[in-house]
């Protein structure tokens, strides 16, 4: 009996063509969209590129000339940090104005920067009048109180030394846009719902007609729920393979070296999601309303747990901590994200833990709602 | 006196205010095709889901097979076929996926399981379509698989909830066949219908329902006798006086007698040649008539003299 | 005008599916915006991070680093435990750690810098580069210092002076004044996203039983052409969408009172009212396209969260691959944010970019109206 409930819920969830969206093609599509709009975070942020800049001179300053010369002539990688043209204030700002600059440095008594917008370019160039002014201080220093030992200073001066050793607390490697993988898992995970949704609505004869015929079949009630229950868990299990499989071997996306415990956190976190949609499923309210929380309950919960603009999840842990310790997209997010930065395992054993409990109670109560043998209305 | 198969007690069910079914009773034999009439709304269905525990109930007993029904019952469940008012199959699966799943709830070994399925695909006419999905059914083949998965698994007592709903007339007429052949097989039926025609035409024994109660018992003849009327008379005639009208009332069995727009409508309770003894008034009277009609009484009569209201809607 | 009226009726009917949506994303809206203005990592305007030092030398130098560190940033004290460090990262107590080991002024000296100071930050954190880079140039300008002949204190207390040394920069948008960005900006960067889940959902769910061929087929039978048909569903489908961008920026007032009312305002509302024709236009597309109702969350969600990723509406544009926006451009969300962008330093006059990119967005929901139409017309042809 059971492999035959077993079997034909199996084919008929993989046949329902809006679940097998859900769970199986929405969070590699979701994936897909990271992947385009990350990729070139790295690129842009650690690359260089030279910047396109111009230069307006108030006032003569050979030491700035010759700095801006240094810099416009190419690297050892053949490129240079700065493009720049010298012209006067009124070129400059329409230079700015059309792109063809992004920054407009101008020198008097002292040096200043007009940008039209803030961002990456505009950043780098910001840093390095910053360290120009400040090593220009330097030297004004030295050559009023120290004039000998300006030729050492000078050797100095642009050493790039680093004296700060990065450090991670384990060995797994990890940057901000792997928390929005995270948040992805958390989020394919609870879609698994829609799965647990369906098998309950069309077990529960007070929702579905398919319901009430299973109801008035000699089967036991525990054998019903256990073998749908299994065969959406399965089927949920199988599109969390599919897509950490695209994760890591299609976007080949680094998630570190706990290949175990990640795979613990789907399946802890997949029975997690079929048990919350197993329970919508079994609120006696109609078919699209039901979807409709579900959809809901799924989305806000990612979304907290920062899916689409990471910050909201460290804003919530700043402001309302307990939301972070209860929200199962979040302690999903938060496993993974403590696999990273713990060595030992027990915050993530809590999360795991927690999502279990929560797995549980949500499962009791919708198998006592599906358990209900004669209803009071149908 | 044979085996009773069904026996519902006093049964009462209230929604809030409403009573669904009200002190209701019945007895079911074996080998009956046993019909439920009643509008709808009367609480035929509210009965059906009383029998099957499907709700739970205020007051009353309910016995299959010779043995209380409960939720947990699955050895009376077993012998049971339902056929719900509302298709209950799913979108997903195919025509024979479906008769299998719903066959495999009740059957657990898998070569008699493909013969019951192979033999419903028969009898339900199926057989070209078994790879279509439901939505291509048209309406009357979706209502043949909705029972071929009521009753693939050849239950002793079979349950037909209004199978015939909004079906055409020539897929209706195969569904009753089937019925009548079902019942030949040895199944004891249970159908339920708004439609007096279909009741009339299969069941062995009817009972009349409405507002929850259970108004009358019996064969189609016994339910007609019950009542006054045993045979209309409608008579064209041109022009009729007030005269021979009070006479053709004074006629015998004559219980009720109108004239209007040129026909006359007696009703007779009882007696025969009822109609030779109008129609020899009216040549011995030398009144001219036209058509002439005799109708038998009807369920609708029954229902309408019980309720005092039409059973059609 | 008959089927204005009842294409109305019937959406007021399923209003409060559409309220649920409304409250959800009004939510979402005004919590994305909060957030990205104090986490907007490209801006100029540094955030205070919560960071903790931990000094192992204790001396003169470590001394200063911590007070120059204590004047920028905000520093809170967590147990000089390694193990528990894991904690305060996780549940951000603070968002980077430094530090400081000992024999930090002794290897400053020998100008022996490999194991000076260690830093550890919140791997997920974009702004602990900032208490990174304030300690980078603050050492290194001590060593500057040093080299130049000052003792320990002084070249402390010097780098301490010189590192508060800011570059001056104004932000120009042609008109020559300066500007700063409006939180108002923020919200209506998010609107693409919010309008198109909104609009598909409410919307789509009553287009498409009109949709159904039987009522399609009534109506083609009426004396209402399928042109009438079609402007009055339209009609109403504008109505409505004005009715919740409406509401939208009553939200807007109230949440950015201060802010709200500039001029720069009217322009995001003129741009917002383009995206919406966008919406509108895809909503019917879409309502063409689905068989089911339950098929247009995927649509929206399809749709609103890969537009929103490809043209710059969660991630801004200037991080996006170069190809990327290349591609976007062929997206109306492209042209929507090209003005939003625009709008974020304005004061003055939009530039003649602006309005082609609004109209843009028109053409957009022209042409995407065209195709929705085709496809009526040829689904009339085929079904008759």
């Amino acid at each position: 009996m059971f492999g035959h409930l077993y079997k034909y819920r199996l084919k008929s969830l993989l046949r329902t063509k809006e679940d097998i969206f859900w769970c199986m093609f929405f969070p590699i599509i979701l994936c897909t969209c990271f992947f385009v709009a990350f990729s070139g975070i790295n690129e842009k942020t650690n690359v260089f590129h030279t910047i396109p800049v111009a230069v307006v001179y108030q006032q003569d300053n050979e030491i700035f000339r010759t700095v801006m010369d240094t810099l416009s002539q190419s690297d050892s990688q053949g490129e240079a940090f700065m493009d720049v043209t010298e012209t006067d204030a009124g070129n400059a700002l329409l230079l700015l104005h059309e792109g063809k600059a992004d920054a407009v440095i101008t020198v008097d008594s002292s040096v200043s920067m007009t940008v039209a917008e803030e961002g990456i370019n505009q950043t780098a160039v910001k840093n390095f009048l910053e360290q120009y002014l400040q090593k220009s201080a330097v030297i004004e220093d030295a050559v009023k109180n120290n004039p000998e030992r300006l030729t050492g200073l000078m050797q100095n001066l642009f050493s790039g030394q680093d004296y700060i050793t990065e450090a991670s607390l384990t060995d797994s490697s990890m940057d901000e846009m792997s928390s929005y993988y995270f948040s992805l898992i958390a989020m394919a995970a609870l879609f698994g719902g829609f799965l647990g949704n369906t098998i309950a609505r069309q077990m529960n004869a007070n929702i579905t007609n398919e319901g009430m015929r299973k109801t008035v079949a000699p089967v036991r009630r525990h054998t019903i729920i256990a073998a749908e229950f299994l065969a959406a868990y399965t089927i949920q299990l199988m599109s969390m393979a599919l897509l950490m499989f695209y994760i890591l071997c299609v976007l080949q996306i680094d998630m570190g070296n706990q290949a175990g415990y990640i795979a613990l956190t789907c399946v802890v976190g997949s029975l997690a999601g079929v048990a919350g949609g197993m329970f919508t499923g079994s609120l006696p309210v109609r078919e699209n309303l039901q979807i409709a929380i579900y959809l809901v309950y799924s989305l806000i919960s990612s979304f907290l747990a920062g899916l689409m603009v990471h910050p909201i999840k460290i804003w919530i842990e700043k402001k309302v901590p307990v939301i972070n310790r209860i929200n199962p997209a979040t302690l999903i997010q938060d496993a993974l994200y403590s696999l990273v930065i713990y060595d030992t395992r027990e915050r993530f054993f809590a999360n795991i833990i927690t999502l279990a409990v929560y797995a549980a109670a949500l499962c009791t109560l919708s198998c006592l709602m599906t358990r209900r043998k004669s209803y009071a209305s149908i | 006196m044979s085996e009773i198969i069904v026996k519902i007690e006093n049964l009462v069910k209230r929604y809030k205010e409403l009573i669904a079914v009200d002190h209701f009773s019945l007895e079911i034999q074996k080998g009956e095709i046993f019909g439920l009439l009643g509008p709808n709304g009367s609480g035929k269905t509210t009965t059906i889901n009383c029998l099957l525990s499907l709700l739970s109930y205020d007051k009353g007993h309910i016995e299959i097979f010779g043995q209380e029904m409960r939720p947990d019952s699955y050895d009376i469940k077993n012998k049971i076929g339902i056929v719900m008012q509302n298709v209950a199959v799913f979108e997903e699966l195919n025509v024979y996926e479906n008769i299998d799943y719903f066959c495999g709830l009740y059957i657990r070994d898998k070569a008699l399981r493909r013969q019951y399925v192979d033999e419903a695909i028969e009898f339900s006419g199926l057989a070209e379509y078994i790879k279509f999905r439901p939505k291509k059914l048209s309406g009357g083949l979706l209502r043949r698989l909705n029972i071929a998965c009521g009753i693939a698994h050849k239950p002793e007592l079979i349950i037909l909830d209004e199978p015939t709903v909004a079906v055409d007339p020539q897929s209706r007429n195969k569904i009753l066949e089937g019925i009548t052949e079902l019942n030949k097989n040895g199944a004891t039926v249970i159908y339920t219908s708004h439609y007096m025609e279909e009741v009339e035409r299969i069941c062995t024994r009817i009972a009349i329902m409405d507002n929850g109660k259970n108004l009358a018992l019996g064969t189609a003849e016994e339910l007609k006798s019950m009542i006054k009327n045993s045979e209309t008379i409608k008579i064209h005639i041109p022009v009729l006086d007030d005269e021979h009208l009070e006479a053709i009332k004074r006629l015998s069995h004559v219980y009720q007698c109108s004239y209007s727009d040129g026909v006359l409508i007696t009703a007779f309770d009882g007696g025969k040649h009822n109609l030779i003894h109008i129609l020899d008034y009216l040549k011995n009277n030398e009144i001219a008539f036209g058509q002439v009609y005799s109708e038998l009484p009807t369920l609708n009569d029954v229902f309408l003299e019980i309720t005092g209201k039409e059973l059609r809607d | 005008m008959q089927v204005y009226r009842t294409f109305f009726k019937m959406l007021m009917r399923n209003i409060a599916s559409g309220l649920l949506y409304l409250g959800i994303f009004i939510i979402i809206s005004l919590t994305v915006a909060k957030n990205s203005e104090s986490n907007d990592f490209t801006t100029f305007n540094n955030a205070i991070l919560d960071i903790s030092v931990i000094d192992r030398d204790n001396s003169t130098l470590s001394k200063a680093l911590y007070d120059y560190l204590d004047d920028c940033q905000n520093i809170i004290s967590i147990d000089s435990d390694e193990k528990k460090w894991a904690d305060e990262l996780f549940y951000r107590t603070v968002d980077y750690i430094l530090v400081i080991e000992e024999g930090f002024e002794e290897h400053v000296r020998d100008e022996n810098y490999d194991n000076l100071l260690t830093s550890y930050s919140a791997p997920d954190s974009n702004t602990s580069y900032i208490a990174q880079s304030q300690t980078e140039s603050f050492v290194q300008n001590v060593c500057l210092y040093l080299e130049a002949g000052y003792d320990y204190e002084q070249a402390a207390l010097k780098a301490g002076e010189i590192s508060q040394i800011t570059a001056d920069v104004q932000i120009s948008n042609g008109s020559g004044t300066d500007a700063e960005v409006s939180s108002v900006s923020y919200f209506f960067t998010f609107l693409p996203y919010v309008l198109i889940c909104m609009l598909i959902n409410s919307l789509g769910a009553t287009l498409m039983a009109w949709n159904r061929p039987e009522i399609k087929a009534r109506t083609a039978v009426s004396g209402t052409g399928l042109t009438a048909r079609n402007a009055g569903i339209i009609a109403a489908m504008t109505v409505y969408s004005l009715v919740i961008v409406g509401i939208f920026i009553i939200v807007c007032i109230f949440s950015y009172r201060k802010d709200f009312f500039s001029e720069s305002t009217i322009y995001y509302g003129i741009n917002g009212l383009c995206y919406m024709f966008v919406c509108i236009a895809i909503t019917f597309l879409v309502a063409q396209l689905s068989k089911r109702v339950s098929a247009l969350s995927m649509w929206s969600n399809v749709i609103g969260l890969s537009t929103s990723f490809l043209c710059g509406v969660f991630v801004t544009r200037q991080l996006l691959p170069d190809k990327v926006v290349a591609f976007s451009k062929c997206l109306p969300t492209y042209w929507y944010i090209n003005v939003t962008e625009e709008l974020k330093y304005f004061s003055g006059t939009l530039s003649r970019e602006a309005w082609i990119s609004m109209g843009v967005q028109l053409l957009f929901a022209a042409a995407i109206f065209a195709v929705s139409l085709v496809i009526i017309k040829n689904r009339q042809q085929k079904n008759a």
